[in-house]
C-alpha cells in the first residue's frame, strides 16, 4: 500500500486500512493501484478535505470504475456535498 | 455465471435499493452464493443478524465484511464469543468485524481494567480503530503483553469447549423483495429524474432513500407510541422521563423483530417491559411495580383509543 503514502496518508491512517479490511479486498486495492489512485485523487481534487476517513469506511467504493465512482457524486452541488461530508462521512451510503 | 442480483436477492436487497448496493458491489462479487448463503445462516444463528420482513439483511456499507468469506467470520465470531465475550459487540455493527485486532484490544483493555463501553452501555470506538487504540495505549507495551497471555489462555480454553452452532434452515430469510408501494416508487423516480436534470441536495435524496422511508411505516408509529409510553413509566417508576439509548435500541429491536409471537395477548406491555428491564440487575420489587405501572399505562393508551373511536 505504499501509493496511499504518496496520496498523504499517514502510517497510523494506513495501519487502519490494514488492520478493518478483508484480505481479498487488500489485494484488490494493491493490484489496482491506478484505479484506486484515480479515485481517491478525484475526492481530494473535488475538494473533499475528509477523503482519507472516506476511504478507511468505503474503501470498496474506490475500487468501482472511475466514470462509475465520478458519478456518484457529480449529481450534487459540490460545496453543498464537500459542507455536509465533512459534517458527516454517513452520508456516502446515501449517495 | 452467478449474478448480482440472485446475491442481493438473497440479502433480502429491495430492488429500490440496487443503486446503493451498487457502490459496494465489488464486496459482493468476491463471494460465491453458496459462501453467501453460508455467511448468512452462520450470522442469523448467532443473532448478529436478525430477519426482517421487507429489510436488508446487511446493509451495503457493511458489505465488505462478506468478503471475509465464511471461514474468517467464522472465527472473529468464536474468537468474539469464546475469548472476549462480547459477541454484541459485532451485534451492534457489523462492520466491526473486519477489526483484526479488535479482539486482542478488547482484552487488553479489560486487563487494564480500561472502559471499553461507553456509560450509555454503547461499545467504545477505541478496540475496533487501530489508531485509537494506539493513539491511547500507544506506550503501554504492557498491554501487548497482557493481551498475548489472556488470549493463549482462553485461546486454549475454547478449543476445548467448541460452541454448538446450530444451522438454521436458509429458507427462513424472505427471498422475495419487498412490493414497492406507490409513494416510494415515486419518490424514486424522483431522486432519478432530480439527478438528471439537475443538482440534488444531499439532505433530500437522504429522506427519500428506501432505508430512511421504511422507517416511515406502521412499525415506526408503533416504536413512537411505545416510546411514548415508555417514558410515561419511567417517569412513574423513576422519576426521570428521558429515555437511554439502550432502552430506545430494545424497543426498536423489539418492533422490527420477526421472532416475536403476534397471537400473544399484551405484546406491547412485554415490549416495554423487556425493553426497560434486559440486561439490568433488577429486583423482584422493582419489576412488580414496573409491571403495575405498565399495566396502568396500556389501560389508558386502551381507554384512550375508546374515547377517539367513539369521538370519530
Amino acid at each position: 500500500m505504499k501509493y496511499l503514502e504518496e496520496l498523504n496518508f499517514s502510517p497510523d491512517v494506513i495501519a487502519e486500512i490494514l488492520d478493518n479490511t478483508p484480505d481479498k479486498i487488500l489485494s484488490l486495492l494493491e493490484k489496482q493501484e491506478k484505479l484506486v489512485s484515480e479515485n481517491i485523487g478525484y475526492l481530494r481534487d473535488l475538494g473533499v478535505k475528509n477523503y482519507q476517513e472516506i476511504f478507511i469506511r468505503y474503501y470498496d467504493m474506490f475500487l468501482l470504475d472511475n466514470s462509475n465512482f465520478k458519478e456518484i457524486f457529480e449529481k450534487y452541488d459540490r460545496d453543498d456535498l464537500i459542507a455536509k461530508l465533512e459534517k458527516n462521512i454517513n452520508i456516502v451510503e446515501y449517495l | 455465471m452467478e449474478s448480482i442480483a440472485d446475491k442481493l436477492k438473497l440479502l433480502n436487497c429491495p430492488e429500490d435499493m440496487y443503486p446503493i448496493a451498487y457502490k459496494h458491489i465489488v464486496s459482493l462479487n468476491l463471494i460465491s452464493i453458496e459462501e453467501l448463503e453460508k455467511i448468512l445462516r452462520l450470522l442469523l444463528t448467532k443473532k448478529i443478524i436478525v430477519p426482517r420482513n421487507g429489510k436488508i439483511l446487511v446493509e451495503p456499507a457493511d458489505f465488505c465484511v462478506l468478503a471475509s468469506g465464511y471461514d474468517v467470520i467464522n472465527e472473529r465470531i468464536n474468537d468474539m464469543e469464546n475469548i472476549a465475550h462480547e459477541l454484541d459487540a459485532y451485534r451492534e455493527r457489523l462492520i466491526r468485524m473486519n477489526s483484526k485486532s479488535a479482539i486482542s484490544n478488547l482484552l487488553a483493555m479489560k486487563g487494564m481494567s480500561e472502559p471499553y463501553k461507553t456509560p450509555e452501555g454503547k461499545y467504545s470506538k477505541v478496540p475496533f480503530s487501530i489508531r485509537r487504540f494506539t493513539g491511547k495505549y500507544g506506550g503501554i507495551e504492557m498491554a501487548k503483553k497482557n493481551l498475548k497471555e489472556i488470549s493463549g489462555k482462553e485461546k486454549k480454553k475454547a478449543k476445548v469447549e467448541p460452541p454448538k452452532v446450530e444451522e438454521p434452515k436458509i429458507e427462513t430469510i424472505n427471498v422475495e423483495p419487498p412490493k414497492i408501494d406507490e409513494p416510494k416508487a415515486e419518490s424514486a423516480k424522483k431522486v432519478e429524474s432530480a439527478s438528471k436534470n439537475s443538482k440534488v441536495n444531499v439532505f433530500e435524496q437522504i429522506l427519500q432513500s428506501p432505508q430512511v422511508q421504511a422507517l416511515n411505516d406502521e412499525t415506526f408509529d408503533r416504536f413512537e407510541r411505545l416510546t411514548d409510553s415508555t417514558r410515561r413509566i419511567l417517569y412513574s417508576v423513576y422519576g426521570v422521563d428521558e429515555l437511554n439509548d439502550i432502552i430506545t435500541d430494545n424497543i426498536i429491536k423489539l418492533v422490527t423483530s420477526d421472532l416475536l409471537p403476534t397471537d400473544q395477548d399484551n405484546l406491547d406491555a412485554s415490549i416495554i417491559f423487556a425493553a426497560i428491564t434486559f440486561g439490568k440487575n433488577i429486583s423482584e420489587e422493582e419489576k412488580v411495580q414496573i409491571k403495575k405501572y405498565i399495566d396502568e399505562e396500556m389501560q389508558f393508551a386502551n381507554n384512550m383509543n375508546v374515547e377517539l373511536g367513539r369521538a370519530a
